[in-house]
């Protein structure tokens, strides 16, 4: 080909800085928590574009820790907060309390001031919290009785929900779920994975405290010396913004988004938030993978964490057995395969 | 003088009364049940208080050629060695008939002398009519009778099955030719690289001719069911498609692309697709069926 690659092959330093940072949180990430490489790179995306993530997976998969390592790698705050039936939306937004001494009310912010906020379980708390929480993220600014605060930035929803327990749960309705940039379901870890974990598990060891004993943790053996700090996070924030979205990519999202709305299986289709969703998050992965433009094979690995929370299948579909992610995969196997939707309905 | 008649006479006649009082109360017996008890064919009537003697009676059994149908409503005793009856009978045949001559002791001992209980049965038909009308013998005309109308039937049932079956098949033929299939992959992917060649693609077109091309390959490199973002991965690394995805790629997404500008190149990548046979995946899958 004529194309030449060599104009490719200068590596401006700003993009070399960038990868540097990535792959440095990537591999502090690693030093404690064994795989996980998609949920890393997902939380990353999050990071890099400032859109929330919902964690779906069973207990025991690190997922705290994961983001507990994430947040000491960039220096950034974090707060952790296990939802429960009877939290109140105050609990973490904050109150306004009464100083004696003074006799004006003082204002107590809650944990959901911070950089990096990991919402256990966020399905256990009841709708009014969910709703104060999705609020918050939403508007990125919370208020406590007539005082508006800013949250901090950058500020991002790590959500967490057990797909297995739903006893005393309150499922998350379309309209919150749309908040989340990405859901991203975790699988088990594979048998080198699960073995490498275990190893490391049993050289934890213990350390001494007080007159006895603790047995250590994976937090406690995790460094806390950071590999980058806010300003490698901004700079990343601003190459994902730099980075080249083709006519052609815009294309791709529109007809995607389109097939969601017209598929005979699928009662909900994906709203513009999810269009947008899409191709904010392909130019944070296009950024990690090391490119300056996006590509379809953006589209499709993320396609499933952008959409599949986004749509809801009719009756019919689910009364033949049909799940949300092989009528997703269907979908997306004919693309190409059969007539574009953009091109009928123009 | 004129009252000593009037004694004479009481005592002359007197006697006399008390012979017809008795033959009065006697005449049930005889008298009474000798009174003929009428109806018409076919009409029941009841006869009551027949006072029978000897021991109880019962119906006999009923021929086949008896002209009475006869029946025992009730029966009660009526002093020594005697019954009282009602009796319920009506005639099949007219005439004078006795009752008494269709019973029979149920002790099975010899009926004896029965007072007579006549009836008459009266027919109320014509003298001279003893016999319903025969119908009169005639001939089922053969134009307009039974037989005609059924074939008529049978004719226009078999030629609206005909045209039933003739119209529906002809109907679907036409549909089918109204309505094709939509057009397969590898119909539509051939004008497409044909008009991306000549530079005539809009870019949502030239986006669809993109994913055609993924599509072609996983097609061809039977990648169907797996994981659509398997596949992208898995064409790339293809040397058959790995090199005109991302040519295409680059050509297509890359910040300095410039499709007009690029034309050329674009129709150096997709020159081997220009002249793809129609049936090219067909035959693809034909050949690994066989």
């Amino acid at each position: 080909m004529n194309i030449s690659a060599a104009s490719h092959n200068e590596v401006p330093e700003d993009v070399l800085k960038n990868a540097r940072f990535i792959q440095a949180v990537r591999d502090q990430v690693a030093t404690v928590v064994v795989g996980q490489d998609q949920v890393v790179e997902r939380l990353l995306i999050s990071l890099f574009t400032g859109g929330h993530i919902l964690l779906q997976g069973v207990p025991g998969l690190a997922k705290t820790l994961l983001v507990s390592v994430l947040s000491k790698s960039i220096d950034l705050d974090f707060s952790r907060i296990q939802f429960t039936i009877d939290l109140l939306p105050s609990d973490i937004l904050g109150s306004q309390i009464l100083d004696q001494k003074t006799n004006e009310f003082v204002t107590r912010t809650g944990p959901i001031f911070t950089n990096l906020l990991l919402a256990d379980e966020i399905n256990r708390a009841a709708p009014k919290v969910q709703g104060a929480l999705l609020e918050a993220m939403q508007e990125r600014k919370v208020t406590i009785g007539n005082e508006t605060f800013s949250l901090p930035a950058p500020f991002l929803v790590i959500a967490t929900q057990n797909p297995v327990e739903q006893a005393g749960t309150f499922e998350l309705p379309e309209a919150q779920l749309d908040r989340f940039m990405l859901c991203h379901r975790l699988d088990y870890p594979d048998p080198d994975e699960e073995r490498e974990v275990l190893k490391r598990n049993m050289k934890l060891g213990i350390r001494k405290e007080d007159r006895g004993a603790v047995v250590n943790t994976e937090f406690d053996v995790m460094q806390q010396q950071p590999v980058g700090s806010a300003e490698d996070l901004v700079n990343c924030m601003q190459a994902v913004n730099d980075i080249h979205v083709s006519d052609t990519f815009v294309e791709h999202v529109i007809e995607v988004i389109n097939r969601t709305r017209n598929h005979p299986n699928i009662e909900l289709g994906c709203s513009p938030r999810a269009g947008i969703a899409l191709i904010k998050a392909s130019r944070a992965r296009a950024l990690i993978q090391g490119r300056s433009y996006v590509i379809p094979e953006d589209l499709f690995v993320l396609a499933e964490d952008v959409i599949l929370h986004r749509i809801r299948l009719n009756y019919e579909a689910l009364a033949d057995g049909l799940t949300g992610k092989g009528v997703l995969q269907d979908m997306l196997r004919d693309l190409g395969a059969t007539p574009s939707l953009v091109g009928r309905e123009a | 003088m004129r009252a000593q008649p009037k004694k004479m006479r009481v005592r002359f006649h007197g006697p006399v009364l008390l012979v017809l009082l008795a033959c009065w109360f006697l005449l049930p017996q005889t008298g009474r049940a000798a009174e003929a008890s009428s109806t018409s064919v076919g009409m029941s009537k009841r006869v009551e208080e027949v006072i029978l003697p000897g021991s109880e009676l019962q119906v006999k059994q009923i021929a086949d050629e008896d002209p009475i149908i006869l029946r025992i409503v009730s029966i009660h005793p009526h002093g020594p060695d005697m019954f009282r009856y009602e009796l319920e009978y009506y005639g099949l045949a007219p005439g004078e008939y006795n009752l008494a001559t269709f019973l029979e002791r149920k002790d099975r001992s010899e009926t004896g002398e029965l007072p007579a209980i006549p009836i008459k049965i009266e027919s109320i038909l014509p003298a001279d009519r003893v016999e319903p009308n025969s119908p009169a013998t005639t001939t089922i005309p053969r134009i307009g009778g039974y037989q005609f109308w059924m074939t008529v039937i049978f004719i226009l049932w078999v030629v609206g099955m005909f045209l039933i079956v003739f119209v529906r098949r002809k109907t679907a033929v036409d549909e089918d030719e109204t309505q094709q299939p939509p057009p397969s992959l590898s119909d539509r992917l051939q004008p497409m690289v044909e008009k991306a060649i000549a530079g005539e693609l809009t870019q949502s077109q030239m986006a669809e001719l993109e994913m055609m091309l993924v599509a072609f390959w996983r097609k061809r490199l039977h990648l169907e069911q797996t994981d659509v973002a398997e596949v992208t991965q898995i064409l790339k690394q293809h040397e058959e498609a790995g090199p005109l995805l991302q040519q295409l790629e680059m050509l297509l997404h890359r910040p300095d692309a410039d499709q007009r500008l690029n034309a050329p190149e674009i129709a150096k990548i997709l020159e081997p697709y220009q002249h793809l046979p129609a049936d090219a995946l067909d035959e693809e899958l034909a050949s690994l069926a066989s």
